[in-house]
């Protein structure tokens, strides 16, 4: 199990990856993670752009890069 | 599964890297939590894999660039193997050099053994970590070099108990004795043909005669090994065969039947590929072979068969006899070979019996 942690509003949380991709949309390398925490009957699923160049994380603010995960969260399920 | 839905996605979505096969339940909503600009994001702790791209080759070695498309090949190893089976890959392909000519490479020296001096369209030698394929258009056809790197992929040399672990074969380095050369060669072919092998259109030769071409490489270890995976699982047989371990093969096999009968059935299957690479004409003792061969496969096919399906014992029993017959045909190798029908009933029949008798005990 490979964890990321993090401080959102400084409250810290343990985040499960649970995958990684790359959108040829964007160009740009997303990580999927979840607190493994239901809130009104939905997991909670957390997501950032990958930048290795610089080896950091970084929040995602832009509405595509949403879009990209969203996509590849229905896409990944559908297909299961 | 999973790894056919990575590449339909792969292709699809340009998915680089997976870290986890990780499914959320279909039944579970998930919800991406989407933040302001004002929210404060700080990560504190992240894994070093995050930041590993994959677009960036992990292997720099110029003589392998020189033969073949490296990031391709690296890209369709992880995505078809899982990251842990790859250290073989990794150590090996890193440092791979071309082979001299006058190297003494002693897998060769067992292939040249056991195929009585065949030719053969490339080499791997793991004492020296060199290969060498011949550049004629047939061994770029029958895609060579990559069957010459799953070679590569898949070994381990133990210097000190001086045993070469190859895929699904041994070899000990002083005496040459060697085991599971035909289950080895069979698998390696299997996974050329299935990830790295397709037809080159912009090749003189139709699509029918590079398939033709192919069919006739390694013909029926590629069904012996297709029966096996049918049997045990071809992800656990990709797993065994990156490690090296024909051990762990024979555990396996050994669930559906005795360990001597596998080691014999390791054994006769490579006395087969000798015997028929050399093109000697069979005689009484390898009719003897062949028929256990077959005998083993159907045992093995029929009883993995029956503990898959949970169902099977209520099912009709001519569904199950039918389909198991129909997959033998399919695959059991040695050209003239028949699908032994009163084995495969007797071994359905037993199978069952055994299963639904599982675990309770006559009283005394």
């Amino acid at each position: 199990m490979k964890n990321i942690k993090v401080k959102i509003n400084n409250e810290e949380k343990d985040l499960e990856v649970l995958y990684t991709f790359e959108s040829e949309n964007t160009k740009k390398e997303y990580v999927i993670c979840t607190d493994n925490l239901l809130e009104d009957n939905n997991l909670n699923i957390y997501s950032f752009i990958i930048n290795s160049k610089e080896r950091i994380i970084e929040k995602i603010t832009d509405e595509n890069d949403y879009m990209e995960v969203e996509k590849f969260l229905k896409l990944y399920r559908e297909e299961m | 599964m999973i790894k056919w839905v990575l590449l339909y996605l792969g292709l699809k979505f340009g998915i680089k890297k997976v870290i986890k096969d990780y499914v959320i339940p279909k039944s579970i909503n998930a919800k991406i939590k989407k933040y302001s600009d004002s929210d404060q994001i700080e990560i504190l702790d992240a894994p070093n894999e995050l930041f590993e791209t994959s677009s960036i080759t992990k292997i720099n070695n110029e003589y392998l660039e020189s033969i073949i498309d490296v990031e391709k090949f690296e890209a369709t190893m992880k995505t078809f193997f899982r990251e842990e089976d790859l250290a073989n890959f990794y150590r090996n392909l890193s440092s791979i050099k071309e082979m001299k000519s006058g190297m003494f490479n002693v897998v060769k020296f067992a292939k040249y053994l056991i195929s009585g001096g065949a030719n053969v369209a490339g080499d791997y030698s793991a004492y020296s970590n060199t290969m060498k394929t011949n550049n004629s258009f047939l061994s770029k056809l029958m895609g060579a070099t990559t069957h010459e790197l799953l070679h590569a992929s898949s070994t381990r040399y133990d210097k000190e108990q001086g045993v070469i672990y190859t895929g699904f074969q041994q070899i000990k380095v002083n005496n040459f004795e060697h085991h599971g050369i035909a289950l080895d060669e069979g698998f390696t072919q299997l996974l050329n043909e299935k990830y790295f092998v397709a037809p080159d259109y912009s090749s003189p030769f139709s699509k029918e005669f590079q398939e033709a071409l192919l069919a006739t490489s390694y013909t029926d270890e590629k069904k012996i090994v297709t029966l096996l995976a049918d049997s045990i699982g071809l992800e656990k047989m990709k797993s065994l065969y990156l490690n090296g371990n024909l051990m762990g093969l024979v555990e396996e096999l050994s669930k559906y039947s005795n360990v001597e009968d596998v080691l014999k059935f390791i054994a006769y299957t490579d006395a087969l590929m000798s015997h028929n690479n050399k093109k000697k004409k069979p005689y009484e003792e390898t009719k003897d072979a062949i028929n256990f061969v077959l005998d083993f496969l159907t045992n093995v096919y029929v009883k993995s068969y029956v503990e898959k399906d949970e169902n099977v014992s209520d099912k009709n029993i001519s569904d199950a006899y039918f389909c198991c017959r129909r997959n033998l045909r399919d695959n059991l190798p040695y050209g003239d070979s028949y699908v032994n029908e009163n084995l495969v009933f007797s071994i359905l029949m037993d199978s069952i019996k055994s299963k639904n008798n599982g675990g309770i005990t006559k009283s005394a």
